[in-house]
């Protein structure tokens, strides 16, 4: 069987099963690993291959769908010789979604070691705490709560001054 | 929990300034960005940013940082840094008694002292202030900077480097700060460097970096190995930062025949008043054994060099016996003087002038070389190309 045609199950931690093209699939590292250890279809017989167990709680099923919609864009992205344009129009639009959504994706790109997604994913992270202009916007921006008392808060507020923007 | 973790894979991807910011959001973040884990990221940050070489706490630098709060103070400061680490790593290399001479920065205490009141340019500044975590350098120490002939020193220890055709020999000391602007005729707007009694000036731009972006200039030419720590003075053992560059466009090589033409030219502000002075330099080698035949030697007769610039119509044409009075022999490797010394090894050198008319000029021409030598030749003489050399007034100087 041609690995074109080959087929691959991938199984959440919430037991929910996937079907995916085996060339998709393969674009995770840590899921080519996995498949590569296992024997090759005889020709015609039935893809009985086991389903792939992704045992990280990164990769739920909502998460996981989202990962596996990236691997089909780029998988056809590649076959069709797409421009790096199209490729960045597209990847823009994939990263407008919540920033729970964007943790999550980012967790499950290091998991499955697909080292594209999680760089757009984390360039996209990087990138709003970029536009926070203090640390007070950072925390409203992404919810973090400040646990410095009020006396580390001054300590490293001090020793960072040198670095703040000029007023402008 | 999972949010952290996730902004923290991020942070690979954001400034030194950002990664600071981070830092003051909330301990977790913080301790991540200090720990081992994040190690690479903040080093990156740190030496991409701010040029610093080690990872430490921004509490210890402090002190001084408070100076430089201004985003183009930074700026400097860095551009400053960079350069530094850029030429103190070169001469720990290649020149360890000349990174000796170097002082530390200029405290923040003392800086305002220089200032008297009135204050210095920032780029200016940067170049000599010292911040606990950036190597930066208030210029050479004086004492260990000086050649004194009676302590026997065995190097120019010019930072800027040397250079030396015929009797006019030329060393660039880095001064430190305050004797620089002492020695600065009008107020301290640009600063000077100097070679015993004159001195050099930038040009002077409107945030006074002109003398920041020379030395830019020549830090990355250091780092571009367009340097070599060598002799200053032919023959004599006196090593120093040559300032004959070996790169293109005002450096080149060529090889006819197994006899290898090293060329360089630099522009000589002491000498400028009308037209544009030059000096430049040819080291000639045979970089392989010479045929058997030849008697493994050969011998320089003459010299043809084309001098040519942007104005002149036509070019000035050298064609003489030898070069500056000599008619060195080569061998593989080795090369012997006419004038008596004995043979040496590797490449002969000697060095020259020329005044031009215009700021762009170029050398070209040949070398007629006879095999074996002029006493007994072993054959017909034969031409060997110099390489296209240069001759450029930096656009820094005024």
């Amino acid at each position: 069987m041609s690995s074109s045609k080959r087929m691959v199950t991938l199984l959440s931690p919430d037991k929910q099963t996937f079907q995916v093209p085996w060339d998709v699939a393969m674009r995770s590292t840590v899921i080519k690993q996995m498949l590569e250890d296992l024997p090759e279809p005889e020709e015609g017989a039935e893809d009985q291959t086991d389903p792939v167990p992704l045992m990280d709680r990164s990769c739920s099923a909502n998460v996981l769908e989202k990962v596996l919609e990236y691997l089909k864009k780029h998988h056809d992205f590649d076959k069709s010789n797409a421009s790096q344009e199209d490729k960045d129009a597209w990847d823009k639009k994939y990263v407008e979604v919540e920033d729970e959504v964007l943790f999550h994706l980012i967790l499950a790109a290091n998991f499955l070691d697909i080292k594209d997604l999680l760089d757009l994913t984390c360039k996209t992270v990087a990138e709003y705490i970029k536009q926070c202009k203090t640390p007070e916007e950072i925390r409203l921006r992404f919810n973090i709560p400040n646990d410095f008392t009020p006396e580390e808060e001054e300590e490293v507020r001090k020793e960072n001054a040198w670095c703040e923007e000029a007023p402008s | 929990m999972q949010a952290m973790q996730a902004m923290e894979m991020s942070l690979a991807h954001v400034d030194g300034n950002t990664l600071m910011k981070c830092m003051q959001t909330c301990r977790s973040m913080r301790s991540w960005i200090m720990s081992d884990e994040s190690e690479n990221q903040w080093m990156n940050a740190c030496l991409c940013d701010y040029a610093f070489t080690d990872k430490r706490l921004p509490l210890e630098s402090m002190g001084n940082a408070a100076t430089h709060r201004s985003k183009e103070d930074l700026s400097y400061l860095r551009r400053a840094a960079h350069s530094w680490v850029a030429i103190s790593d070169w001469l720990k290399k290649n020149a360890p008694p000349m990174h000796a001479t170097l002082m530390p920065g200029v405290k923040r205490e003392e800086m305002e002292k220089f200032e008297g009141g009135g204050t210095l340019p920032s780029a200016l500044k940067a170049m000599f202030s010292s911040m606990d975590r950036y190597r930066i350098h208030n210029g050479q120490d004086p004492r260990r900077a000086a050649i004194d002939i009676a302590r026997d020193d065995s190097t120019f220890f010019g930072l800027f480097g040397g250079y030396n055709f015929y009797d006019h020999v030329i060393n660039l000391r880095m001064l430190s700060l305050e004797v620089g602007l002492n020695l600065a005729e009008q107020q301290a707007a640009s600063f000077s460097f100097s070679e015993n009694a004159g001195y050099l000036r930038t040009k002077s731009d409107p945030q006074d970096a002109g003398v920041l972006k020379w030395f830019e200039d020549f830090a990355a030419r250091v780092a571009a190995q367009n340097f070599e720590f060598k002799p200053i003075v032919p023959a004599a053992p006196l090593l120093g930062l040559s300032l004959y560059p070996r790169c293109p466009p005002t450096g080149g090589e060529a090889t006819t025949q197994s006899i290898r033409i090293r060329g360089s030219s630099i522009f000589v502000p002491e000498k400028t008043r009308i037209n544009y002075w030059f000096t430049y330099c040819f080291r000639m080698s045979a970089v392989a054994a010479l045929p058997a035949e030849w008697g493994g030697t050969c011998q320089l007769v003459t010299r043809h060099l084309v001098f040519s610039d942007s104005i002149s119509e036509s070019p000035n044409i050298v064609d003489g016996e030898g070069v500056i009075g000599d008619f060195p022999i080569l061998k593989f490797g080795r090369h012997q003087r006419s004038t008596g010394q004995p043979e040496q090894e590797g490449e002969y050198e000697y060095a020259s002038c020329t005044g031009v008319d215009s700021d762009l000029g170029e050398v070209s021409g040949s070398f007629r070389f006879v095999p074996g030598t002029i006493k007994a030749p072993k054959g017909p003489p034969f031409d060997v190309k110099i390489p296209n050399i240069k001759l450029i007034v930096p656009d820094y100087i005024s």
